[in-house]
């Protein structure tokens, strides 16, 4: 087979209508999609210097407290202890694991759906 | 001479006023007239209907990128910028899309080795024949890898407009000319093979 045959051939009268209707519909959906409110843009710069800011703020309201904490106990070391005692405390009194666990398994079965479901759609 | 000419005028001025017109249109409907994107509609339904047929060899499927494409230009008309033609900016976006669906569903589903083999060694009338042939060829231009079957489809469809083949895929005429070489080279090696094979069934036959 020669180029001139692949141009002949690929060149060649191969094609087919839009069925009646195609205008039609591909409008309505047009119309369809303009009703539906605009998505919001995320802005993902915005969003992580958001984070980011409230990382930094958190970190200075832990290192504040701290500190504070440290001169309470008379510029001693500080002691974690309580802090312990209460989060075991708060684990013991409101199932804090299981409610942990149980958001796990939550994020889990959406992000699992939403595999499945693109998977069903980008097969058909 | 003159009818060539001619002709070529004459597809000229209409390729003229439709930019006037798709210009208008895309006016009309920034401006919030929805229906005006029908004008757009009527115009280019049929070669980005065709386009996305040389994509999959399916009507249905084709309809529906089709589809599919024009909703993301209604979204996306905003974001055309007036340097390049309408048609230019629509069929790079329509491209992408029917690229970007081939891709995520699989679309090449035959290998191309599977693809253009000797049906029956016994001769077949002469048009079948071809028509089995032609329709082998194109089939193996979907079976190629993506990259040289996107060129080859795109070269075709803007009638061997290399330039006009590198606009809608986004990248230089050199890159076009070297991936329509490389893909013609791979269909004619198995267009060779398959009719190697022929005669050698043929001559078994006989």
């Amino acid at each position: 087979m020669k180029d001139s045959d692949i141009d002949r051939i690929l060149s060649g009268p191969d094609r087919i209508a839009p069925s009646a209707g195609f205008a039609d519909s591909v409008m309505e959906a047009v119309r369809r999609e303009a009703l539906r409110p605009a998505e919001v843009q995320v802005s993902w710069s915005r969003v992580l210097a958001g984070l980011f800011a409230a990382v930094m703020g958190l970190a200075w309201l832990t290192e504040q407290s701290m500190h504070g904490m440290v001169q309470q106990n008379g510029g001693g070391s500080f002691d974690l202890r309580p802090f312990l005692d209460a989060a075991i405390r708060v684990q013991e009194d409101f199932g804090a694991g299981w409610i942990v666990l149980a958001l796990l398994l939550s994020f889990l079965s959406v992000k699992l759906s939403s595999w499945a479901v693109s998977k069903t759609v980008s097969g058909t | 001479m003159q009818p060539a000419a001619g002709a070529a005028g004459q597809k000229q001025m209409r390729s003229r006023v439709g930019a006037a017109e798709d210009r208008a249109d895309v006016d009309r409907v920034l401006e919030g007239d929805i229906s005006a994107f029908g004008g757009i509609v009527r115009r280019w339904q049929g070669p980005l209907v065709n386009l996305a047929y040389r994509f999959c060899r399916d009507r249905g499927h084709a309809e529906d990128m089709t589809q599919e494409a024009f909703l993301r230009a209604f979204h996306g008309l905003g974001t055309w910028r007036r340097e390049a033609a309408f048609s230019t900016w629509l069929f790079a976006l329509a491209t992408n899309l029917y690229r970007s669906r081939l891709k995520r569903a699989g679309a090449v589903m035959i290998p191309l080795d599977e693809i253009a083999e000797p049906r029956d060694p016994r001769p077949e009338a002469g048009d079948l024949a071809e028509r089995d042939e032609e329709e082998d060829l194109r089939r193996a231009v979907l079976a190629l890898p993506a990259k040289y079957r996107d060129a080859l489809i795109l070269f075709y469809f803007h009638e061997m407009d290399v330039a006009a083949a590198a606009r809608s895929l986004g990248v230089p005429e050199g890159t076009v000319k070297a991936r329509l070489s490389r893909g013609r080279n791979m269909l004619r090696d198995k267009f060779s093979q398959a009719g190697s094979g022929r005669q050698t069934h043929a001559r078994e036959a006989e």
